[in-house]
């Protein structure tokens, strides 16, 4: 994901990975590759963008990290969802659904009159 | 609780930080080998997947600082790296940070100690919880365009009834006495008032109790302050319940009043000293203040119900007034706690020190700018390598801004020291003395004073910093680095124009800060008694004896016996009594005029003129009562006619001496001794009495004593309770004072003694507050110029090194050092100029509206304003002199092969 794209993706991407935790707990690079498998390949996140935003994450106490083994045997970070960021997942989607809606809504009125 | 996990979160990375950076190293690491493995899974090489598994995630290193980021600790950790890096650049150069440190300290010291002094004279009000709450009444009478705080007992009573806005109706008027505790005598001033008023105030005791309502009824209770019980006493635990004396009265000590509560005059420079009962008042005789009203009438203050608002008293009181048919009104209880005399030239000298320690701050900061500008130019090279080195001019800019941050929060600490250490010197000058009692100047700085300290250091910051930083980014790596070493690298006509009125500026108002504090000083001066006191000058003592409730017939002889006393005091050969205090206070303003003049056929005095004959300049007097012997022991001449002597007794013939002047003015041209003067008061002038005039005293001569009266009586014919002793001898006055003290002491051993001293030395209060703020703001003058005269000294230096090559040309073309020096000094004399012209003129509009405000300066004194701009400029000239003189005396040889 691009940088350039601003505040409102990097909020975005945070509500993303609460949602890829919400099913399992995953360790950083499955975190990746679970957002790129569960967009079809529209979202490639780099360590850049995907390390800070987990690192916000756990400051805020929305999910928590946790030493243990990954699939090969190496030592890894899982993260989890917690409480606080379960209900966080509910409240930035409700949000999310009823603003792309509006905004799907805008768009298609500018597309009528144009 | 998400504020909470931060704060512990980002602490735990700050105390661990080694740990949490192997824990991010290892995450990421994790990262790197899930991918590579996950490449291998779908059949890549080790060497392909590894490729893949790096352009996946992107530069790691890059990840690793925006994780870092992602926390406050970043902020901390960042700032401290600031501070240290700014603090290791300041330490390259020792003397511009010495320089930089004590200029801003200076300018921010001065400040916090200006605010405290200002603060603990003005602002600094008896912390009385129940001020809020507080309303003076005040009363006018419009056809006397008067206005007065003092309302009658009856007066009293009747707002007391109007019990649905005031709750608590409370008096206190100012007392000065000879108290005596513990065995010793001193001048005390005290406030009398009503029982209740510590309870309306809410000032509980230090030790003891308070006073109540009932102690209204015996009125023989006295609260002491803190103040005295430690500074009188020495603290005796045992006061409370002893007994005192006050103006002849014994009276109960029954508790001591705290430090933190100075009574209700609100300049807490004077405190009170004790509290005793109004009805005590019945047994003293109140000398000041009260004397001039009607026994009962007291400074009055009402405390409003709870809820009531001042609009709602005001109009309460006016109502009250108005069936009265007087105009009255409710003001906030400050309004009546300042001495009437201290109110306007107070603020006004408050306004005005305040407005000179901000032009010393803007002269520190503008010097400051100066050198940082001046500093950030010679550093391009240096900012050019880390700007190739790859910091951004973000950094740039960050590290000289931290490095003016880290300058200023040190300075504001030092400032503080420096505000300490002024108080600490305040402490130990000799303070004036009003009526025998110390006067107190407290400018211990408190914690307002340095939250004010950093306020300003944080202007300063602001103020100074930004013109470097944007000088600083502005700097082209390329060129810089490409010259770096030949000395090519030169100020922009810009930088230098920036410069130059930077030190015009400092300059300017270092000018108008000197000048200022020279009038006021000068001005305080010419209201000292004369100059040349050093050839007249005498010992004096002032006695009060209604302070010792001594009346009339007791006080002659009193004043026989310490006339005698003085006399055969060793050393003396004249000595008088004067009414007048030896720094001329005490005249009483008559009317005067021939006896035979007809009073009706004046028309201020018709008999339709309520005020009687008053203030008709041509009949106005002032009138002091001396002792025989007065003209030779005052060192006055007479142009005619005889001094005092044992004749002008309590029975003979009224006689009177008068001033040329007088005696032009009511005889002219002809003799004026032997003619009769009416002396009066001036409601009733043919009640006065008529002198014959004995003596007309010459107006030329010198005498030490200042303002003199233009009528003298003699002492035994008008007695007057207060007189001052003046004694004259061969020798020095000063080696008089001790030996007249003892003479004094050893005949009347119980009588307070005050103003003891020479005349030289017992100056006015007002010339010697005028003084002290003369001093004061000389002394920030002196302080700014020698900023400035730094910051002059820093340009000129960096400015002529800039020259460097250009002058080293023309001496190679054979300019002599002469001819050098006269191009710089030039340069430098102009940048002088430019700030000194504008500063007398700022000086000049300044002087002025004092004139107008506050006190006779003179504002054209030709000598300050000549004087002054000249000895500024040369000063700077002598520091362009010095800034230029390395550069200018280098061989041109090695200043060409250099370059």
């Amino acid at each position: 994901m691009d940088s350039k794209s601003g505040a409102l993706v990097q909020g975005t991407l945070e509500m993303l990975v609460l949602k890829t935790l919400a099913l399992e707990p995953l360790h950083g690079y499955g975190i990746g590759l679970r957002l790129e498998q569960m967009s079809g390949g529209v979202f490639s996140v780099n360590a850049g963008s995907l390390f800070p935003a987990l690192r916000r994450l756990e400051r805020d106490g929305l999910i928590e990290g946790e030493w243990r083994a990954t699939e090969n045997n190496r030592r890894g970070r899982w993260y989890s969802l917690t409480p606080a960021g379960r209900r966080r997942l509910k409240t930035a989607t409700a949000d999310w659904t009823h603003q792309s809606a509006a905004i799907a809504r805008i768009l298609r009125a500018g597309r009528g009159t144009s | 609780m998400s504020r909470l996990s931060q704060a512990v979160k980002g602490l735990r990375a700050l105390l661990r930080r080694s740990t949490v950076e192997r824990e991010l190293d290892e995450e990421l690491q994790s990262a790197l080998d899930e991918a590579m493995a996950e490449g291998r899974r779908v059949g890549l090489s080790p060497e392909t997947a590894r490729l893949r598994a790096q352009v996946r995630l992107g530069n790691l290193d890059a990840a690793k600082t925006a994780v870092r980021q992602a926390g406050w600790e970043f902020w901390v950790d960042a700032v401290r790296r600031d501070v240290f890096s700014a603090a290791k650049s300041l330490r390259r150069t020792p003397g511009f940070t010495a320089i930089a440190l004590l200029t801003l300290s200076f300018g921010i010291g001065a400040n916090a100690s200006l605010f405290s002094l200002i603060n603990g004279i003005l602002l600094r009000s008896s912390p009385l919880p129940s001020l809020e709450r507080l309303v003076a009444l005040s009363k006018s009478r419009t056809e006397q365009g008067l206005n007065t705080f003092f309302f009658s007992a009856e007066e009293r009573r009747v707002v007391v009834a109007s019990e649905s806005v005031f709750d608590a109706v409370m008096v206190s008027d100012p007392l000065i006495g000879a108290l005596s505790a513990g065995g010793q005598v001193s001048m005390a001033s005290g406030e009398l008032v009503s029982g209740n008023y510590f309870d309306v105030l809410g000032v509980p005791p230090l030790a003891g109790r308070l006073l109540q309502p009932s102690d209204e009824l015996a009125g023989t209770s006295i609260v002491l302050s803190e103040r005295f019980w430690r500074r009188v006493t020495a603290a005796d635990p045992g006061i409370v319940g002893a007994a005192v004396t006050l103006a002849g009265q014994t009276l109960t000590v029954v508790g001591i009043a705290p430090m933190s509560f100075n009574g209700t005059w609100l300049p807490s420079m004077k405190p009170a000293d004790f509290f005793v009962p109004v009805t005590a008042a019945d047994r003293l005789r109140t000398v000041q203040g009260t004397v001039a009203n009607p026994s009962d009438s007291r400074r009055t203050f009402a405390r409003m119900r709870a809820g009531v608002a001042l609009v709602q008293a005001d109009a309460a009181v006016r109502l009250i007034g108005q069936q009265r048919g007087d105009e009255w009104a409710a003001v906030p209880a400050e309004r009546a706690m300042l001495f009437e005399e201290f109110a306007r030239p107070g603020r006004y000298i408050s306004i005005a020190v305040l407005a000179l320690s901000a032009a010393v701050f803007l002269i520190a900061c503008a010097n400051l700018m100066n050198l940082f500008l001046a500093r950030t130019a010679s550093r391009r090279s240096e900012i050019g390598i880390r700007l190739t080195a790859g910091a951004s001019p973000r950094d740039v800019k960050r590290l000289v801004l931290a490095e003016v941050a880290v300058l200023t929060l040190t300075s504001a600490v030092l400032a503080f020291a420096v505000a300490w250490l002024f108080a600490a010197c305040l402490a130990r000058l000799p303070m004036p003395e009003l009526e025998g009692q110390r006067v107190y100047f407290d400018a211990t700085p408190d914690l307002r004073a340095f939250g004010l300290a950093f306020v300003f250091a944080f202007l300063a910051a602001r103020a100074i910093g930004l013109l470097p930083a944007q000088q600083a980014v502005r700097t082209n790596p390329v060129e810089v680095l490409t010259r770096a070493g030949t000395g090519q690298i030169t100020a922009s006509a810009k930088d230098r124009r920036t410069h130059t009125r930077l030190v015009a500026l400092q300059v300017g108002l270092s000018v108008v800060l000197v000048l200022l504090a020279a009038l006021t000083v000068r001005n305080a001066r010419s209201l000292l008694p004369n100059r040349e006191a050093g050839r007249v000058d005498a010992a004096v003592a002032r006695v009060n004896l209604a302070r010792h409730k001594i009346e009339e017939p007791e006080g002659r002889r009193i004043y026989e016996r310490l006339l005698m006393a003085a006399r055969a005091a060793p050393g003396v050969s004249a000595a008088a009594l004067s009414s007048i205090t030896p720094d001329g206070r005490a005249q009483l303003s008559r009317f005067a005029a021939p006896a035979d003049i007809d009073l009706a056929s004046l028309p201020e005095c018709s008999p339709a003129h309520r005020e009687g004959c008053a203030l008709r300049n041509a009949n106005v007097v002032t009138v002091a009562t001396v002792s025989p012997g007065f003209i030779a022991a005052s060192g006055l001449r007479l142009s005619q006619g005889r001094d005092f002597g044992a004749i002008d007794a309590m029975g003979a013939p009224f006689t009177a001496l008068v001033t040329e002047e007088v005696a032009a003015r009511f005889w002219p041209g002809g003799q004026a001794v032997g003619q009769r003067l009416l002396v009066g008061p001036f409601a009733d002038p043919s009640s006065g009495s008529t002198h014959e005039v004995v003596g007309v005293v010459d107006s030329g001569t010198d005498t030490p004593l200042p303002n003199q009266p233009s009528v003298y009586l003699p002492m035994d014919q008008q007695y007057a309770p207060a007189m001052t002793v003046i004694a004259r001898g061969p020798s020095d006055a000063g080696a008089l004072v001790e030996p007249l003290r003892r003479a004094l002491r050893n005949a009347e051993p119980t009588l307070l003694f005050s103003e003891v001293g020479t005349i030289a030395q017992s100056t006015g209060f007002a010339s010697r507050i005028l003084n002290t703020a003369g001093t004061t703001v000389g002394i920030l003058g002196a302080l700014g110029f020698a900023i400035a005269l730094i910051g002059v000294y820093g340009v000129v230096a960096y400015t002529v090194s800039q020259r460097r090559r250009e002058l080293a040309i023309r001496k190679a073309l054979g300019a002599t050092t002469l001819q050098v020096y006269g191009l710089v000094l030039g340069s430098g004399v102009r940048m002088l100029l430019f700030g000194a012209v504008p500063g007398v003129f700022v000086a000049l509009g300044v002087a002025m509206w004092l004139r107008r405000t506050i006190y006779r300066l003179l504002p054209f004194d030709p000598v300050t304003f000549v004087v002054v701009p000249v000895a500024l400029v040369s000063a700077g000239a002598v520091a362009t002199w010095l800034g230029a003189r390395r550069e200018v005396n280098i061989d041109p040889n090695v200043a060409l092969k250099n370059l």
